[in-house]
């Protein structure tokens, strides 16, 4: 006999619920002065963050006939960021949103910025 | 792509930096609140950005999970009446009707109405909720009303390293909320595990103190709260367990 939901659902091993790994302090003479807050961060620089595997987070918006380049997981000041990347490529058309570390790009230009992030960016964090 | 590899060889370039990695915390004792020592928390967590979004959809989220789903709206089934025919079918001169218990008649019956049980919980992503909780906590500790309790030294014998109070009787909780002006303040203890002492004590001044385990907190619970008590051992069981990207 095939395995059905249903003949399984008698034989279903109740899962443990998994255990949470607290946060491991670090001993506080590990921690240099730049890892704190108030290190410069945020003033004309930004990070960006690749994602847990390892892609730029550069996604393309389709809505409806309004396709829009949209980058995530930017932190800091996307004031700077933007001017950086107007400077690569003039023609963009940028708009951010400062709370969420968004950044949308009418068109689809996504390996555009693919292919900056790939070579100008020092590697994928 | 000739343009890009141009502007790349001009030097443009992104202006990338490191954001900080730890913030440090005060680590106290209790009831004294005298710091110790720093202890070294995650940025991403006690100094995240604000995002009413998130905490707006945690909100929302936990309040739907708390409904009960009690309404009930007696209907024509529920048979409020007795089923007999109210008049005669003809004769009377009236219209025709049959029993009580029909919804068009003044009587409370409505034709469609809600049964209870029923489920008003609706679904939140994880890492939003997490994302709730970065934000609640760094709120909090940003404006300088999370209290970590902990570490290993103490001050006087009258103090501990956990939250709790060395006696029921609720003349700590006075002299506590007294000495450190807290008075009409909602105040918020988060333990690691269940604290007699400080249960017992805190009735004293009713709904604007809150004493929860670890487990129970939810993110209105820190929203509400204007100082935050919290165990070094819970924080970092909260790190652990909401600190989804």
């Amino acid at each position: 006999m095939r395995p059905s939901l249903v003949s399984l659902k008698s034989v279903r091993v109740p899962v443990p619920p998994a255990v949470v790994k607290p946060y491991e302090v670090p001993a506080l003479s590990s921690i240099n002065h730049q890892d704190l807050p108030n290190n410069g961060f945020g003033n004309n620089n930004y990070s960006i963050n690749a994602t847990k595997y390892k892609h730029w987070p550069v996604y393309l918006k389709v809505q409806n006939t309004k396709y829009t380049t949209e980058i995530k997981r930017i932190q800091g000041d996307l004031f700077q960021f933007k001017k950086d990347l107007l400077s690569l490529n003039p023609s963009l058309d940028i708009t951010i949103n400062k709370n969420a570390g968004y950044v949308n790009i009418k068109g689809n230009v996504v390996e555009e910025i693919k292919s900056y992030f790939d070579t100008l960016l020092p590697s994928r964090i | 792509m000739a343009t890009e590899a141009s502007a790349a060889s001009q030097g443009a370039a992104f202006n990338i930096a490191q954001p900080p990695k730890y913030t440090l915390a005060s680590l106290r004792t209790f009831p004294s609140l005298e710091p110790h020592t720093f202890v070294p928390l995650p940025a991403s967590f006690m100094d995240a950005p604000t995002r009413r979004d998130f905490l707006w959809s945690a909100v929302v989220y936990e309040a739907d999970k708390a409904r009960v789903g009690s309404g009930y709206v007696p209907t024509k089934g529920d048979k409020l009446f007795s089923n007999k025919k109210l008049r005669p079918q003809k004769g009377s001169g009236k219209a025709r009707v049959g029993d009580a218990n029909s919804p068009t008649r003044d009587n409370g019956i409505k034709a469609h109405g809600i049964k209870a049980p029923h489920d008003w919980s609706t679904g939140l992503n994880s890492k939003v909720y997490h994302k709730a909780f970065q934000a609640a906590f760094s709120e909090q500790y940003k404006n300088g009303k999370v209290f970590v309790i902990g570490g290993d030294q103490v001050a006087s014998e009258y103090d501990t390293t956990e939250l709790d109070f060395k006696y029921e009787h609720p003349e700590a909780t006075r002299q506590f909320v007294q000495s450190h002006n807290l008075q009409k303040l909602n105040l918020l203890f988060i333990t690691d595990a269940q604290r007699d002492n400080l249960i017992n004590s805190t009735e004293y001044i009713g709904k604007r103190a809150s004493v929860l385990v670890k487990e129970a907190v939810e993110v209105r619970d820190l929203l509400k709260a204007n100082r935050i008590y919290i165990e070094l051992p819970a924080l970092q069981w909260f790190i652990g367990r909401y600190s989804l990207e």
